[in-house]
């Protein structure tokens, strides 16, 4: 620590090295041992607004049975994608997260109690439209899952590195329209791979079905893994 | 990244540590801005200038907002390379599996306060 003198005050150096997220990493931590505490695997699911993540749940909630799933779903107004998956009878709680751009472990947190973690495997939180805020913010959960659809441009993984880095997975939505765009399928997985060098990726279709089977293959494969850790 | 809420979070973590060290004011602060969290140095710098007000002790603070590369260590042989783009790999040995051990994080590295003779 140097101190210099000055006229009656004096001047001091301060080691700090705290980061900026700190607060949110100490509650997602905490988030992450309740859930490894029960066994529960938690998905955090992150795309542009519209690219499908609501109907990809609506599509497959149900086919997940018998595993028990509840949802999260962030948004930045309205309980209407709440709404969309109740009815395919799994505990949703929405967060309406009142102009932020993205979910906050403390938002998770304060929500939990809405679903009955005792009778749970897999929890998903749809995060909230956006490509870009969310991909900082821990919510403890064990993998994040990044969605790009078919009509937003091959381009998006190169705009977008940050969260294409951190996901385990990639799931390219809207499989079903590609043939009337001008998609460029081998452009979009290439630039996925220049990002994160062997990212998983499944190409899907909450429109036909296309793609879903594997899908719910990659997550129940990941239930047994957790469930494996816990014992 | 949310350049709002992370500028807040910086002042809230710099005045508490001048607060803690007894300072009066706040003269300098160094923050690391690694690279992967991408982000955007003038909207943060916009934010800093624009939500300090309601920290008096930081009211003529200079905020130095210095880059930080991306570093990874390889879980294969060792080694810490810096990264100079996406798609990490080891700078001495080519493999993909490294870890992020530098560059993923918005620091309050270090400051400089002024404190009042007692
Ligand atoms: N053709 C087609 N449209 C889809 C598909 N998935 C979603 N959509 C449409 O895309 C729009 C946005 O979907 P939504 O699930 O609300 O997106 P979210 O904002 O990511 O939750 C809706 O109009 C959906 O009907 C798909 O697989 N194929
Ligand atoms: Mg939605
Ligand atoms: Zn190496």
């Amino acid at each position: 620590m140097c101190e210099t003198q000055g006229e009656g005050h004096q001047h001091r150096h301060l080691e700090v090295h705290r980061h900026a997220m700190e607060a949110n990493d100490q509650v997602a931590a905490r988030l992450r041992r309740g859930f490894a505490a029960r066994g529960i695997l938690v998905l955090n699911l992150i795309s542009a607004p519209g690219s499908g993540k609501t109907a990809l749940l609506e599509r497959t909630l149900e086919q997940l049975r018998p595993l028990r799933v509840s949802v999260l779903v962030g948004d930045v107004e309205t309980e209407r994608d709440a709404e969309r998956l109740r009815r395919c009878g799994v505990p949703v709680a929405q967060i309406v997260t009142a102009g932020t751009c993205h979910l906050e472990a403390g938002m998770v947190e304060s929500h939990l109690a809405e679903v009955d973690q005792r009778e749970l495997d897999v929890l998903i939180v749809e995060n909230v439209g956006n490509l870009v805020c969310p991909s900082g913010f821990d919510l403890g959960e064990d993998l994040k899952v990044v969605l790009v659809s078919t009509t937003e441009g091959e381009d998006k993984p190169l705009k977008y590195p940050a969260i294409f880095h951190r996901a385990e997975l990639a799931l390219v939505t809207k499989a079903d329209l590609a043939p009337h765009l001008d998609f460029d399928r081998e452009e979009l997985l290439r630039n996925i791979q220049a990002v994160h060098p062997g990212m998983e990726v499944l190409e899907v279709s909450a429109k036909t079905g296309l793609g879903l089977d594997l899908w719910l293959d990659w997550i129940r494969a990941k239930v047994e893994e957790k469930q494996s850790l816990h014992v | 990244m949310h350049e709002m809420a992370l500028a807040e979070e910086l002042l809230k973590i710099s005045d508490e540590a001048a607060a803690s060290a007894g300072a009066e004011e706040v003269l300098r602060v160094r923050v690391g801005v690694g690279w992967l969290l991408q982000v955007e140095r003038q909207s943060l710098a916009f934010y800093l200038e624009a939500l300090r007000r309601d920290y008096p002790r930081l009211e003529h603070a200079v905020f130095e907002l210095d880059e930080e590369a991306v570093r990874v260590r390889c879980r294969v042989c060792g080694e810490e390379t810096e990264q100079a783009g996406w798609g990490f790999a080891c700078g001495a040995c080519g493999d993909r599996d490294v870890e992020v051990v530098a560059g993923d994080r918005l620091e309050v590295r270090d400051m400089e306060v002024r404190t009042d003779d007692v």
